[in-house]
């Protein structure tokens, strides 16, 4: 299996900033590519949704949220008893990789779809739906007696996030117009390969630059974050294989498990665990997992399940 | 702790190459964890002798000022 063009971008990006080659996008147009594919998942798994809604799709609801739950449990003692990090770092890293990257799932999807794999077409309500139980885990496990937390503000913050807002809302109003929504397509579907590739090409730029902050967290880390989307991956794959999900259904799920959360997480954080290491955790999403994914990780899990399917 | 790190990171460094190369041996796409494997190994190694080194330069800065 080939990596798609649209990696293609996301290399360029990570090139050119290696090469200190500038590539400057207009302020504010990384933002409205991530709106864009927010709204575009979330409007395409509703329509998908608004056909496919069944008593199934609630028993694979509820073992979503669980495995979303226990991905920050499997981070934890990791980076805590091996990594030595102080338990609210340890908490917070292990939220974003309890969470999801939507531009990795968005990835594999181009993929699936370019390899003629079926998927079930609501996957994108199981990204909705992993994005927020990790950061409720990450909280419990930062739990400090002598701290007080701002329950209020951090719970807005969980989910009332753009991320999850936009994932959500998108979802809601696919599933309400369903049919209907074709007259928004041309412009959130067919545009929606341009814009990732777009999307990649600054998120190359991103990664790369964030690369020189490993020399002050150490090589720990780096191994981390290839460790855990590989375990998310496994355990994603047997959930996946267990809920029986099609071909496309297990690459997305594996995709799912090994992704990290770079937007919606760390906005959550900043609030909730303010004094956590931001910078700790969107190094080790962003400039260690998020190119392991694109570039080595949705390649293989693709040909695994392939082979094993 | 640090022994504990190191030894995560070895193992990780090995555990991803053998993964690599018994894929290598099924005829499927393993040359990507082995290359990740080799960086991981090679970024261990880098790091902790960058921070060596600049530990001793900060401990070398006071006995200069001291002359």
């Amino acid at each position: 299996m080939q990596l798609d063009v649209v990696v293609g971008f996301f290399l360029l990006g990570m090139v050119a900033q290696l090469l200190k080659a500038p590539i400057k996008m207009p302020k504010g147009l990384y933002e409205s590519l991530t709106l864009f594919l927010l709204i575009a998942i979330g409007l395409k798994g509703g329509v998908a949704l608004n056909s496919h809604a069944s008593g199934d799709l609630l028993i694979q609801a509820a073992a979503i949220i669980g495995f979303g739950l226990v991905l920050p449990l499997i981070a934890f003692p990791i980076l805590y008893k091996m990594g030595g990090l102080s338990r609210i770092d340890s908490a917070s890293v292990a939220a974003h990789y309890g969470s999801v990257s939507v531009a990795t799932f968005a990835v594999a999807m181009t993929v699936v779809e370019a390899n003629g794999i079926e998927y079930e077409p609501y996957f994108p309500l199981f990204v909705a739906l992993l994005e927020v139980p990790a950061i409720a885990v990450g909280l419990w496990l930062a739990r400090d007696r002598n701290q007080e937390l701002d329950l209020k503000k951090a719970a807005h913050e969980i989910f009332l996030n753009q991320g999850v807002l936009l994932l959500v809302g998108g979802l809601l109003i696919g599933w309400w117009a369903g049919a209907r929504t074709d007259s928004l397509m041309p412009f959130f579907s067919s545009l929606f390969h341009g814009v990732l590739a777009l999307f990649l090409l600054e998120m190359g730029r991103i990664a790369s630059s964030q690369l020189g902050v490993l020399r002050n967290f150490g090589s720990f880390i780096a191994s981390f974050g290839v460790l855990m989307p590989l375990v998310g991956a496994g355990l994603g794959a047997l959930l996946a294989h267990a809920l029986e999900l099609s071909t496309g259904g297990v690459i997305l799920l594996a995709t799912l498990g090994s992704s990290a959360s770079y937007i919606a997480v760390p906005a959550a954080m900043v609030v909730a665990l303010p004094k956590a290491n931001q910078s700790l955790s969107i190094t080790a999403s962003l400039a260690i997992t998020f190119p392991f994914n694109v570039l080595v990780g949705i390649p293989l899990y693709s040909v695994l399940v392939g082979h094993w399917s | 702790m640090k022994k504990r790190a190191f030894a995560f990171e070895m193992a990780v460094s090995f555990v991803l190459m053998a993964l690599g190369l018994v894929l290598v041996q099924l005829g499927l796409p393993g040359y990507g964890l082995v290359v990740v494997a080799a960086i991981l190994m090679g970024l261990s190694f880098v790091t902790r002798k960058w921070v060596a080194q600049t530990a001793n330069v900060k401990v070398a800065a006071p006995k200069r000022g001291n002359h």
